[in-house]
């Protein structure tokens, strides 16, 4: 469950399921090395969060990685679609999916960051606010930016 | 609170940020209300289609464009080798070309200054002096000394030139 949540997270803030496996197992193995040390944490979810957001960090600042990343922007056919959206999510077109995945893209790691854990992941303005060390009108405004980048995805803005 | 609000504030009332009194504005605004529902219906579907699909490319398309790209890289890189290799081949120091009456002078000025003038003469054998001979007194006289006594001597020498080679040494001095 936790690994689910992990590499979804993952996924998300780097834009590429392959990425997003290797380090949720990164994140797995450091909590399995948290376990060792015995020391007490006392949520282990917020833990994972700041831990795999750190992660994606790392990743994205590689040299590989940003190198990969310039390289390699086109959009591939979803392999998580599945028979859980609605028809009224599946009324968006390829054409817009591609749209709103280059513009997820293209949105700036902060922005990224807060829109995934505020609106994907389902933390408070609070909870992004201490994960990601900013203030809360520091992470709305970066959320405000967020959602009016990818609204031009829908083809109105 | 009877102004509309702006889109910014709609935007973040449909993510979930906004005050007590904008909520309380959208249940009396249809307008405001009608375009917050628009946005929150837009959230939605953006946020939906986020997590149910993945823009992750297949193991196939992430690799061979790779491969193809390092066809003109090593193309590019070999070109650049032999451009280097090339350069490097022309700056090589080349001798100006030097006529033969000039190397001769230089090295008979490098033997002249450097190695003693009495073993090597600058001039041409042929046309050096001869020395005049020596008569034989004078081999006589150095054969009396004890000077030269293996000249006159038969082919097969004798074990006196072997065996007491030092007074002759001593003796030549």
């Amino acid at each position: 469950m936790h690994y689910a949540r992990v590499f979804q997270l993952c996924r998300l803030l780097l834009v590429d399921r392959h990425e997003a496996e290797e380090v949720a197992q990164e994140v797995f193995l450091k909590l399995v090395k948290q376990c060792q040390s015995h020391s007490q944490i006392l949520s282990w979810e917020a833990w994972l969060t700041r831990v795999a957001v750190n992660a994606c960090r790392d990743r994205r600042r590689s040299a590989w990685w940003k190198w990969w990343r310039e390289e390699h922007t086109e959009f591939q056919e979803a392999e998580f679609s599945s028979n859980r959206l609605t028809p009224e999510q599946q009324i968006l077109s390829r054409e817009q999916q591609e749209r709103i995945w280059r513009l997820f893209r293209a949105l700036s790691p902060r922005q990224r960051e807060v829109f995934v854990l505020r609106r994907l992941e389902g933390l408070s303005s609070k909870e992004v606010a201490q994960v990601l060390g900013l203030t809360i009108g520091s992470v709305k405004r970066h959320l405000f930016h967020a959602i009016r980048h990818l609204r031009k995805g829908l083809g109105d803005c | 609170m009877n102004t509309c609000l702006c889109n910014r504030a709609l935007l973040l009332l449909s993510a979930g940020e906004g005050t007590s009194e904008q909520h309380a504005h959208l249940a009396t605004c249809a307008s405001c209300a009608a375009q917050y529902r628009r946005f929150v219906h837009d959230l939605e579907a953006i946020e939906q289609m986020l997590r149910e699909t993945s823009p992750s490319p297949t193991v196939a398309r992430r690799f061979f464009p790779l491969r193809l790209r390092w066809r003109p890289v090593t193309a590019a890189f070999a070109a650049t080798l032999v451009l280097v290799w090339g350069g490097l081949w022309l700056r090589q120091p080349s001798w100006p070309p030097v006529s033969d009456e000039a190397r001769i002078e230089d090295v008979s000025r490098f033997l002249a200054d450097e190695v003693s003038p009495a073993l090597f003469a600058t001039v041409d054998v042929r046309t050096a002096p001869i020395p005049a001979p020596v008569s034989n007194s004078v081999y006589l006289q150095a054969a009396l000394e004890g000077g030269w006594p293996c000249e006159w001597q038969e082919p097969f020498p004798t074990p006196i030139c072997e065996i007491h080679p030092f007074p002759l040494l001593l003796g030549g001095q």
